[in-house]
């Protein structure tokens, strides 16, 4: 399994709105509107998602924990600046107002959400307190060699308790993130996430656990309803992959219809407020 | 008596939504033109159809998704006011351009084809349905050719709520309230935000009286056991719910960028558009009023080619296309139903949903294209005949039980386009936000008092920040700054409001500014978070 590292630099979007390459995606062209003061006027980064461990905030309330930290104080959201600075005179009712989101909500949580098939997000949040706990558990001396992981079960068709799954792996967490992408790679399967410091000589101390998430199956049923029997052979064709096997081959229908279906989703997934109409090569317009 | 030839249905879905845009605190806001726009270029477009089907004595079937925003949008009189405006120098810029071109009468001809269609969408907007187009769509309701379905309450994705399953109920059950309302009738079927389907929300639906509701074709063959019919027929969910799946055939000649109908040459090409041709200060009064140009919807050249210089537009000729593209299209379908009926046992049904607006405001044509589809299949041939869900289900009453798997329509079939980098950073917010209001509708606060007004409003600014569309427009990169700052600005003012709540100090001159400019769902009812 290989795991979706969530680096805050790979976050940070720089793009400017305005690009003679952009298909506008929206009834409007990508230009800049004076009239919302947080139109698209600049370049901009996506608002952080990912606590500051790196940064001045956390390292100064502890330099050497493993585990990221909420920032010490809330941050300003990208825009407020922008926002603060509203370029119009207000109509009837006061501009824009300059709003943040906090770093922590004073939780210590972790919750696991399905993206895909073979893909799994996790978003977590941790008080020193509970760090503290840990680290108290751990002992100064073994403290200095932990890791902060993310520890990964496979609990298809158990009640999980915290000791009864099928498999798990560990995921290394760096830069202190508070969100990261898990390739689990197996569809079809629950999964439990749990977020804890594992000591050099292998103890690991739960920090949270998330909620049991199940990846959606990414083949064909081989469950069949004998009230409701259908051959391979007419199935194939209902589901528009007839002709592609050879006789005698069907066993790997299953396989097939993978990847027909793959290949259709990621050509034909259409979603509202895209236009169905290519636009001409080389078009200067917006 | 007339043998019944019908080998096969097809129902014909149209999911109509627009995210809840309304600023009154500007006089002119770029991104409100998306409503305005939806109903010059879409819904009225849609609606003329409508009523000739109905003159002409068309028997035809039309599943339509009207969202709660939209039809919150329908009936404000703020937008009905500014579209109305919008329509009127539609109008007046029309008129300009029918003196403007005379000289080019292969111009002319297309100008005064928007004069004629621009008076007669101000006259149907203002006169026909006293500015609020849910009225028309509810006369072809209660006339029974169309079925109207809801939505989210404003279209949250649904799969990415999993772990608070009362943020999963309020969208369902505030968008049934909104849509009773309106539409004077409860809903009986739904469009899952972006077709997002995540095992056991079926029951949701079921609790609050949706019998059916569409997926993508995925969903239903992945489906276990194993769908008999795969999307040619629906499945019951353990719960009851029907579903119903998108058949990929169809939707690829109306849909594929590179084979589908609005690509081609003859249709009006979407780009070329004078709000950015012609000189600025004759432009200037119909763009965005700030002289950033945009598109005035008044466009003279066809798509003629993969190249710059653009033909002039012939109506007649792009009709003309249309028409050959509805009977290319039935006579598919046609062919399609069967084929399949040599492998079923039952009547096979093929649904076909798109976006709305495609209708007009992308694809020019897609009206004209509808109607002349309607028209063949009732005129020219009695092999495919045109269903809604419901009169699908009366027909089988019986069909498989199977769980759907999880899926949505959007790019490669899951959550990934509503969950990537640049927009993941939302959830941890969304989620604490609807664990919050959770807590405030178990509080027990006077209904009529402040208190009571702020857990409602609180209930307004969270499903705001719900809406899939501020994800979806944070990934597609076009218009991020307003998607980010609708979703700040809603958890904000939700986050001061379950503060103030909590202190016991609402701030009420406050409230009544942030009431008076979220003003969706005025009856919403926050016991749908405790439920």
């Amino acid at each position: 399994m290989r795991m979706g590292n969530v680096p805050s630099g790979s976050r940070k979007r720089t793009k400017p709105a305005t690009s003679s390459a952009d298909i506008p995606r929206r009834k409007s062209p990508p230009r800049v509107s004076a009239a919302p003061p947080a139109s698209e006027a600049k370049p901009r980064v996506a608002p952080r998602h990912v606590n500051r461990a790196v940064g001045a905030v956390t390292t100064t309330v502890r330099r050497d924990s493993p585990v990221d930290l909420p920032a010490a104080r809330p941050a300003p959201h990208p825009l407020a600046g922008e926002l603060a600075a509203g370029k119009k005179a207000p109509f009837p009712l006061p501009p824009v107002e300059a709003w943040s989101l906090p770093d922590s909500y004073g939780d210590t949580r972790i919750v696991a959400m399905v993206r895909d098939p073979w893909w799994i997000y996790a978003y977590w949040e941790i008080q020193p307190a509970k760090i503290d706990e840990v680290r108290r558990k751990v002992g100064d001396g073994a403290w200095r060699t932990v890791r902060s992981v993310l520890r990964v079960h496979d609990v298809t068709g158990v009640t999980f308790d915290g000791t009864n799954a099928r498999r798990f792996h560990d995921i290394t967490i760096e830069g202190g993130a508070s969100a990261w992408y898990v390739e689990v790679g197996v569809p079809g399967r629950s999964w439990c996430v749990e977020i804890g410091i594992l000591t050099a000589d292998g103890r690991f101390f739960v920090l949270a656990r998330s909620n049991v998430v199940t990846t959606p199956r990414d083949t064909v049923s081989p469950v069949i309803d004998e009230e409701w029997m259908v051959q391979d052979e007419v199935f194939q064709k209902l589901a528009g992959v007839a002709g592609t096997l050879r006789p005698g081959a069907s066993t790997n229908l299953a396989e097939l219809m993978r990847k027909r279906m793959i290949a259709r989703m990621s050509s034909e997934g259409l979603t509202s407020l895209t236009s169905p109409v290519r636009r001409a090569a080389g078009s200067k317009q917006p | 008596m007339v043998r019944d030839r019908t080998r096969g249905y097809l129902c014909m879905v149209l999911h109509g939504h627009l995210p809840f845009v309304r600023h009154p605190e500007y006089p002119n806001f770029l991104e409100e033109k998306w409503f305005y726009e939806a109903i010059v270029e879409t819904y009225i477009p849609l609606l003329t159809v409508f009523e000739g089907l109905v003159r002409d004595g068309v028997d035809w079937r039309l599943t339509m998704s009207l969202s709660p925003p939209l039809l919150s949008m329908f009936a404000d009189p703020l937008l009905q006011e500014r579209a109305f405006a919008h329509i009127d120098r539609l109008v007046e810029l029309s008129e300009k351009e029918v003196r403007r071109t005379a000289p080019h009468p292969e111009f002319q001809r297309t100008a005064r084809m928007y004069e004629a269609k621009f008076r007669h969408a101000r006259a149907l907007f203002s006169d026909q349905y006293g500015r609020n187009l849910a009225n028309g769509f509810r006369r072809f309701q209660d006339s029974g050719q169309l079925e109207i379905v809801t939505c989210g309450a404003t279209h949250g994705f649904l799969p990415l709520m999993e772990t608070r399953p009362e943020a999963v109920n309020a969208q369902v059950q505030v968008a049934v309230d909104c849509h009773a309302r309106h539409l004077g009738r409860a809903p009986t079927g739904i469009w899952l935000p972006e077709c997002g389907f995540q095992p056991g929300h079926d029951e949701v639906l079921r609790r609050h009286g949706i019998r059916y509701f569409f997926m993508d074709a995925h969903g239903i063959l992945l489906g276990s056991p194993r769908p008999k019919y795969g999307t040619y027929a629906p499945v019951f969910c353990r719960s009851g719910v029907a579903a119903f799946g998108r058949d990929l055939e169809s939707s690829k000649q109306v849909w594929s960028a590179l084979e589908g109908y609005p690509g081609d040459f003859e249709y009006r090409d979407f780009y070329r558009d004078i709000g950015y041709d012609l000189d600025e200060d004759y432009v200037r009064p119909y763009i965005n009023g700030d002289g950033v140009r945009t598109f005035t919807g008044i466009k003279y050249h066809r798509i003629t080619g993969d190249t710059l210089d653009k033909a002039p537009y012939d109506p007649a000729r792009a009709r003309e296309k249309a028409a050959q593209h509805a009977g290319n299209f039935l006579f598919n379908r046609g062919k399609q139903v069967e084929y399949l009926a040599g492998l079923m046992d039952r009547k096979p049904l093929i649904v076909s949903p798109y976006d709305a607006e495609l209708f007009g405001h992308w694809w020019y044509e897609g009206p004209d294209w509808l109607d002349m589809l309607f028209r063949k299949m009732h005129f020219d041939q009695d092999i495919v005949k045109p269903v809604t869900a419901r009169e699908y289900l009366a027909e089988y009453p019986v069909c498989q039980v199977s769980t759907p798997s999880m899926s949505s329509w959007g790019h490669k079939g899951y959550n990934e386009v509503w969950l990537e980098g640049s927009n993941d950073w939302i959830y941890r917010h969304l989620h604490k936000a609807a664990e919050r209001m959770t807590e405030l509708a178990g509080r027990p606060a006077g209904a009529g008092g402040p208190a009571g007004r702020a857990v409602r409003q609180a209930a307004r600014e969270l499903l705001l920040a719900q809406s899939s569309d501020w994800a979806f427009i944070m990934k597609t990169g076009t218009h991020v700054g307003y998607a980010v700052n609708r979703t700040v600005n809603h958890l904000g003012r939700f986050t001061r409001i379950y503060d103030e709540v909590n202190r016991g100090a609402v701030d009420e001159g406050w409230l009544a500014l942030i009431e008076a400019r979220d003003n969706v769902f005025p009856e919403v009812d926050v016991r749908a978070w405790s439920a």
